[in-house]
């Protein structure tokens, strides 16, 4: 008995699937590679893996991925991706947090040609004694792409959530455009976070850029919606849901209201 | 309706009010003018809630009830609307949800039932139309990217939807345009009712002229030193606060 240890999905060429796939992974499997074939358009989603797990995503010239991993379930494993990109492909990359007994997620991800473009965003609501550690590399091995990271944290009890994200854009590769953004609300005086961005850019003309804010919420909007009657509770649900509103209408609109729901659920236990 | 007795107040250990008393009754329009940094948006906050403010002495009843001793929720709930001088930009709550809840909790205070979503949206064009406020402007964010102009229509459109029993409007003619300033006053006006009261804050006569005060008070340094008719708004115009603050001394 061989069971196949890694599971390989291939996107035809030129096809374009409408409805989200969501990945099944068989018992035993350790692995995935997905390859996106020219040209083609497809929407893949991952749900509580729940074991450790490697994903590999190949990106053929101008194929658009986009690649939903949801953890709505507790669990504790080490997710690793690998990605590559070819010319004029495009990566959406959404990760969705709302259980993590103790996640470690990681994304390895390698701009092989010009045009292509990465968007890597991760939603994580986190209480208790959750734990989300995070560490991203992102290499411009060619000019002429672009990558845009967003990393939201809204974290309550003793949640605790780590991002180091690394950004290397070598000698040569000129024209790049990466931006990385973090933004982390504390409920609560025992969560914590530690976000440590590294830019390491060794070329002259790109566009590079990293922010990161760690907070509470706006105190006057907070006020506002109390004399308009709100309870400040609800208030503060509304404004963590504004925070992630941007992220959340971004899905695909299949996905949107469920997992909509789904951090709207775990924001009442924030809150 | 609403009864402040000697009322201080500090904000981190500075004294801001000294001794505030004021009464106003169902049916009355009360206007509050005074020199900048007299105090007139701290009352306004005092009296809605804001916890930076600590009150070291003085009482408020509203509606018979001990007012400072409610969360600032809870008045609002009760009928005491704040129309803020600087209102805030909430990115990413429309303006749909907000009045949602708001209306909400306001109509649950008053032991109505919830409004049907039909109806909601019925009193939201009725009350943007009441201010001229552009309809589109409703389904942004609360407040984003508005300009000083539309954020105090945005205002007056929020209380024409919660129809509150005490309304608190802290300047909100300043940014107003000339039409603007007659539209929303026209708003206010058209939501007086005999049960209903207003206080104005303003620093021009002008707006006065659409708002007709019954009484016209001057807060000067954390205290009311004079209260008059509607006249008395006219002498200030004219003659500025020196000649009240040097009778003072
Ligand atoms: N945190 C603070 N510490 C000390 N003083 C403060 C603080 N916040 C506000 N003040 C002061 O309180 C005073 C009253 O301010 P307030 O905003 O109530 O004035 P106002 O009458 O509304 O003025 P304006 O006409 O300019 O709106 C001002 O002198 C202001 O500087
Ligand atoms: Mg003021």
């Amino acid at each position: 008995m061989t069971a196949a240890k890694q599971m390989e999905i291939k996107i035809p060429a030129h096809r374009t699937e409408k409805a989200p796939m969501v990945l099944v992974l068989p018992a035993g499997s350790t692995s995935c590679k997905v390859t996106a074939g020219a040209g083609s358009r497809a929407i893949v989603c991952i749900r509580n893996v729940n074991r450790d797990f490697s994903f590999r995503f190949d990106l053929k010239k101008n194929a658009s991925l986009t690649c939903i991993l949801e953890q709505t379930r507790p669990g504790s494993a080490i997710y690793r991706h690998t990605c590559r990109l070819a010319t004029g492909s495009e990566m959406r990359s959404i990760a969705i947090f709302t259980q993590c007994t103790d996640i470690r997620n990681s994304y390895h991800i390698d701009i092989q040609e010009e045009g292509s473009s990465l968007s890597l965003s991760s939603l994580a609501v986190l209480t208790g004694r959750e734990k989300l550690a995070q560490n991203i590399l992102c290499r411009h091995n060619a000019g002429g792409a672009s990558s845009m990271q967003t990393f939201k944290h809204l974290l309550g009890g003793a949640a605790q959530a780590d991002m180091v994200g690394r950004i290397l854009v070598p000698a040569g590769s000129q024209k790049t455009e990466a931006y990385q953004q973090s933004r982390s609300i504390l409920l609560s005086e025992q969560a914590s976070v530690h976000v440590e961005p590294q830019l390491e850019i060794y070329a002259d003309d790109v566009k590079c850029s990293h922010g990161s804010t760690v907070g509470q919420l706006d105190k006057d909007a907070l006020f506002y919606m109390q004399q308009r009657g709100i309870s400040p509770e609800e208030a503060t649900r509304m404004l963590l849901e504004a925070e992630l509103r941007h992220e959340l209408d971004s899905l695909p609109p299949a996905l949107r209201r469920v997992l909509g729901a789904k951090v709207s659920r775990k924001l009442k236990h924030l809150v | 309706m609403l009864e402040i007795n000697n009322l201080h107040a500090n904000i981190d250990g500075t004294p801001i009010l000294k001794g505030i008393s004021l009464r106003v009754s169902p049916g009355e329009v009360h206007a509050i003018m005074g020199p900048n940094g007299s105090g007139k948006s701290t009352l306004a906050s005092v009296l809605a809630g804001r916890s930076e403010y600590t009150v070291t002495s003085g009482s408020v009843t509203f509606m018979g009830r001990d007012l400072l001793a409610l969360p600032a929720e809870e008045r609002a709930r009760l009928g005491i609307f704040l129309g803020f001088q600087y209102p805030v930009e909430i990115p990413g709550v429309s303006i749909a949800n907000f009045m949602k809840a708001a209306v909400a909790a306001r109509r649950a205070a008053m032991g109505l039932p919830e409004l049907t979503p039909a109806e909601f949206l019925k009193q939201m064009r009725a009350a943007a139309a009441l201010v001229e406020l552009d309809p589109k402007l409703i389904k942004r964010a609360v407040n984003e990217g508005f300009s000083g102009g539309e954020k105090k229509r945005n205002e007056i459109f929020q209380m024409a939807m919660l129809k509150p029993a005490l309304s608190i409007l802290d300047e909100t003619d300043s940014g107003l345009d000339i039409d603007a300033l007659r539209i929303v006053s026209q708003g206010v006006n058209q939501l007086r009712t005999p049960e209903n009261a207003s206080i104005v804050i303003t620093h021009y006569q002008r707006l006065l002229d659409y708002i007709v005060p019954d009484v016209v008070h001057v807060l000067y340094a954390g205290r009311i030193v004079m209260s008059g008719g509607k006249e008395l708004a006219k002498d200030l115009e004219t003659k500025g606060y020196d000649w009240i603050i040097k009778s003072l001394n």
